[in-house]
């Protein structure tokens, strides 16, 4: 039995992309998806000594303990494995009707439309056939489970140059993930009920952390007072993939932010200012694990 | 290995029919996919290779997973000097497989300055009409009307410097005419001949560093994990950069954040506090520096309230960061190749940089800016002054006749190879009429046009590259297909003092070649078979490290893809102490007088201003243009972004993805005061210019200035930049120019 969990230092992560793009060639994403995305966050900063007042945060599926999507799937293709925590998605039983799409309270899930490779071959390019080449079906981070098994590290982890992502069994002291939380104890913050931790930098608005509901691609689930004000967008029956340029599926506004609009990377950043307003004390309660 | 436990599950739920190759027609030639399917009863390999897309000076490790010839993943390589990769070395797989890569040798069939028409040509075609022409030209104009000329990747240098030495020509140029070079200027002026480098990165005994022009969380992005380990080890950072960056907020205790093209003003004012506030070392800079008093008096006219108004850094922030630096030693110095550097008054501002580790008495000390020692006989490229033909340069006596050496005499003094600001002057007085223009850009240069047209005039030019780039390629005759970094073999690499060899991957696509190889075979067929062995890169492997000395074999080498150490020596302190810096072995410093000059004897010498005075940049919101006064915002271009690198890797979808278009980066009162949102489209203009970009309102820059990545073909921001230059280097002031936006 593992335990397995992942810490994002946001004080390292320089919005690089390094992540992402790794997460693309290792889980042979198609072009109109991400399993990662990466806001790009601007505050004012409310102590004028403090330069950070800016800052990106990558997130994923936060590998629930009590996972939302699953009790929804209808085939049972989606599941937590009970050896390690992480749930998965097996594609030849999943059916796409996006169900689980919409209960993910962190936009972590996605369906592919696209059929054509990258620079629109109908032929996959050596990397895009080696590994498993699906869409239409319903994807997500789940932690590079086969590269576990080889005694690897996610794709994520060892290619992030700024090495700000530590993973590991969390029941292992000696884990990367378990030194360094022993290191950086009160600074790291648990979201909600998952196996995802993140330590965030000094002076950056807490309502940005990627808990329940911030980055849901569904308005009318799970929202934090702040996320209702944003008008909701259109939800269908099937899983329905924003129209954005690139195909990358932009996160929803937080609180009463404005997304960065298509063109200025929202694919895969979107860019997220907070107004003066602090969100409710009592939603933040159950999402830091001390 | 990777993945081997998976099935191979293929679920292409209502897919097309698989088995029909792609092809893409541009410019007349179809481009087609080069491959076929893998065997995946074949076991997969893993082989070493190094990255090459950004600007190449890392040389970041990389491993490919190669099944059946074909490379199906890359990795990070751990247990490297340089791991992990970024977004960009994770691309090039990507980019391998892009079908829009050249395949053939083409010629052009219409004019030169047109949309481009090719013609596939063999390579035996392609080099018979290359030398041809290559010794026509120098039967009539002399070997230095042919330029060879080397952007990024940098890898071909070594072996294009064989070439054009043996060819005969001194016009040898590189993009470093608007890179590192000027830094290297800058520290090898004040600190020494042969002390070419820009900083020294924190060691463990280091205890403050000033980040000066770097941020290294796009530039360089494992760099900065290693800023980020020593700031979690207590390190304090003081940076500057005119941009709120990823170094700023992840590393400093101070940032100062001053209006591009000011750096010399706020040099001087930091100076002007140390000396006041007692900071500076007056035993070492009494023994071993020259020109104090004339620096002192220099500075004290840059009051903190002087500098905040030339700066707009505020006073108490100048002095905060005296503060935390000067009582805080050992203390080193980072600074960079661009940044700072794109002003035209570099040749005093870098200057004036690099003189702060003196004046605090951490010249060659353990966590200060400790100088690098020893020299090797490679190069970071693993190539030795044999192979780079160093004796034949100086026995042909090739720097006399230099094309440049009249423009910028210091330059010519201290580098081998051209300075290319005035190129099109050097075309259009017929000095150059020939050219072979391995991976360059036309839009390296301020007002691009300019370069163009006389690139264009020239009576014969080839390129080498991965890709037909119009906006460079339209002005020449014909293009060469270029192996990319996982199909070359050349070079080895060198970091410090371990060497490690580099595995083709995969063979090259289509007929493209290495960039050694080519540089080789043309040498051989120019008449030099012997002195570029036949186009045997293996060979010429073989000879750079015959010639080091080390007694390595390439057999070895390869035996040991975890690298070899070379022997080295000790890097003690206070080397000058010792005459261990001066090439006569007496104690000091390698400059004219033996000491740090912050009075250049050289400078001084060659009739130029030998203090690091501030000189406002050419186009400036405090200077007396007319003209100037229409467009009141700093134009700051040529930042880093770390999924691009300069007009590279647009074609990219997994780089394309994160800025898919032009962008220009404002504050919200600059925009808000024209009339300016998020996303909107806008012209950005002034009198030499104008360009179309999407506005992102952003608190990345200070409301007087405008932050704008460059390399974008169809909005080239650098026909915003006029040609004027630094005196000294003939750097462009790309981040220090001017212009105004509006609404379209």
């Amino acid at each position: 039995m593992k335990k397995y969990g992942m810490l994002l230092d946001l004080n390292r992560c320089v919005g690089c992309g390094a992540c992402q793009v790794s997460c693309k060639l290792f889980n042979n994403q198609k072009d109109d998806i991400s399993w990662i995305h990466i806001e790009r966050l601007e505050w004012e900063p409310g102590d004028a000594n403090k330069i950070i007042n800016r800052g990106y945060l990558p997130h994923a599926c936060m590998q629930c303990e009590e996972p939302p999507c699953v009790p929804v799937c209808p085939t049972g293709a989606t599941y937590r494995r009970e050896e390690d925590g992480i749930t998965i998605v097996e594609y030849e039983k999943c059916i796409s009707c996006g169900a689980c799409v919409i209960a993910c309270p962190y936009g972590a899930r996605a369906i592919s439309n696209q059929d054509e490779f990258y620079f629109d071959s109908t032929e996959p390019a050596p990397y895009e056939e080696y590994g498993i080449i699906h869409s239409h079906v319903a994807e997500k981070c789940e932690f590079c489970y086969q590269r576990l098994e080889d005694q690897l590290e996610p794709a994520c982890v060892i290619n992030c140059p700024i090495h700000a992502r530590y993973f590991g069994d969390m029941d292992d002291p000696e884990s990367p993930i378990s030194k360094r939380m022993a290191e950086r104890k009160d600074k790291v913050v648990r979201i909600d009920e998952t196996r995802f931790y993140y330590e965030s930098p000094e002076g950056m608005p807490q309502e940005f952390l990627p808990t329940a509901g911030v980055y849901s691609r569904n308005p009318g689930l799970n929202q934090s007072s702040d996320t209702s004000q944003e008008a909701p967008k259109p939800q269908s029956a099937t899983a329905k993939q924003d129209e954005t340029k690139t195909g990358v599926d932009p996160a929803v506004a937080v609180g009463a932010a404005a997304v960065g609009a298509a063109g200025i990377g929202a694919a895969v950043y979107a860019s997220v200012k907070s107004k003066a307003k602090k969100s409710s004390d009592e939603e933040k309660e159950d999402q830091n694990d001390k | 290995m990777i993945n081997k436990n998976i099935d191979r599950r293929s679920l292409l739920k209502g897919a097309a029919a698989l088995g029909v190759t792609a092809s893409i027609s541009q410019g007349g030639i179809d481009f087609a996919y080069a491959e076929g399917t893998i065997d995946t009863s074949k076991p997969v390999e893993k082989r070493y290779s190094i990255c090459d897309m950004c600007n190449q000076v890392p040389r970041c490790g990389m491993v490919a997973y190669v099944q059946d010839e074909k490379i199906v993943r890359v990795e990070s390589r751990e247990d490297h000097p340089v791991d992990p990769l970024c977004a960009k070395g994770m691309a090039t797989i990507q980019e391998m497989y892009d079908p829009h890569r050249l395949m053939y040798p083409m010629v052009r069939t219409n004019p030169k300055g047109e949309p481009s028409e090719w013609k596939q040509i063999s390579w035996d075609e392609a080099y018979d009409t290359i030398v041809e022409k290559f010794n026509e030209t120098k039967e009539k104009y002399g070997p230095d009307s042919v330029l060879f000329y080397c952007g990024d990747p940098k890898e071909p240098r070594p072996a294009l410097q064989r070439l054009a030495t043996l060819f005969g020509s001194s016009s040898y140029g590189l993009e470093s005419s608007l890179c590192a070079t000027a830094s290297q200027m800058a520290n090898q002026l004040v600190n020494g001949k042969r002390q070419g480098w820009f900083g020294v990165d924190p060691s463990k005994d280091t205890k403050s560093v000033i980040i000066w022009s770097l941020n290294a969380a796009w530039s360089q992005p494992n760099r900065h994990k290693k800023l980020m380990e020593a700031k979690e080890r207590g390190v304090k950072f003081l940076v500057v950069d005119p941009r709120v960056t990823p170094t700023a907020t992840g590393l400093a205790d101070v940032f100062l954040q001053p209006r591009p093209g000011s750096d010399a003003a706020l040099a001087l004012g930091f100076m002007n506090l140390l000396i006041e506030k007692n900071y500076v070392d007056m035993d070492f800079v009494n023994k071993w520096t020259l020109g104090f008093e004339e620096l002192k008096a220099l500075a004290a006219e840059f009051t903190p309230e002087k500098v905040e108004e030339l700066t707009w850094v505020p006073a108490e922030k100048l002095i905060e960061a005296v503060e935390l630096i000067g009582p805080n030693m050992p203390c080193t110095l980072v600074s960079s190749s661009a940044g700072l550097t794109h002003c035209t008054n570099v040749g005093n501002a870098q200057r004036a940089v690099m003189m702060l580790p003196a004046l605090l008495g951490q010249i060659d000390v353990a966590g200060g800016y400790k100088f690098p020692y020893p020299a090797y006989a490679f190069d970071p490229y693993g190539a030795t002054p044999q192979f780079k033909a160093k004796a034949l340069y100086k026995e042909k006596d090739l720097a006399s006749h230099r094309v440049d050496k009249e423009d910028f005499p210091v330059w010519a003094l201290l580098t081998d190879h051209i300075q290319t600001a005035k190129l099109p002057e050097y075309i259009n007085d017929g000095k150059i009429k020939a050219a072979m223009l391995m991976a360059f850009n036309s839009m390296i240069w301020p007002s691009t046009h300019v370069y163009q047209e006389a690139i264009q005039k020239l009576d014969f030019s080839f390129a080498v590259d991965y890709y037909y780039r119009p906006w460079s390629h339209d002005y020449v005759d014909m293009i060469l297909p270029a192996a990319m970094c996982m199909e070359r073999q050349a070079p080895m690499t060198v970091y410090g003092n371990k060497i490690f060899y580099r595995e083709v991957c995969m063979p090259p696509a289509g007929e493209a070649r290495e960039d050694w190889q080519i540089c080789l075979e043309l040498g051989s067929r120019l008449g030099f078979e012997e002195e570029c062995f036949g186009g045997d890169v293996t060979k010429a492997l073989e000879y750079c490290l015959e010639t080091s000395g080390y007694g390595i074999t390439l057999d070895e080498l390869k035996a040991h893809p975890e690298g070899m150490e070379l022997p080295t020596e000790k890097n003690i302190d206070k080397k000058y102490e010792l005459g261990k810096l001066r090439l006569d072995g007496q104690p000091g410093f390698e400059t004219p007088s033996g000491k740090i000059e912050f009075a250049s004897e050289i400078l001084k010498e060659n009739g130029y201003e030998p203090l690091p005075k501030h000189v406002e940049p050419v186009h400036s919101p405090y200077n007396e243009i007319e003209e100037d006064r229409k467009y009141p915002l700093v134009l700051c271009t040529g930042g880093r972004l770390p999924y691009y690198t300069h007009s590279k890797l647009r074609e990219i979808p997994w780089l394309n993805q994160f800025m898919p278009e032009p962008v220009v980066r404002m504050h919200k009162d600059a925009a808000e005061a024209r009339g300016i949102k998020e996303g909107d489209k806008v012209k950005v203009f002034n009198q030499f210019g104008e360009v179309e970009m999407v506005a992102e309102i952003t608190n990345i820059v200070t409301p007087g200035m405008v932050d704008i990545f460059h390399g974008w073909h169809q909005a080239n921001i650098n026909e915003l930049v006029s040609r004027d230059f630094d005196p000294v280097t003939g750097y462009p002031g790309f981040r220090s120019s001017l212009c105004e936006i509006e609404l379209l």
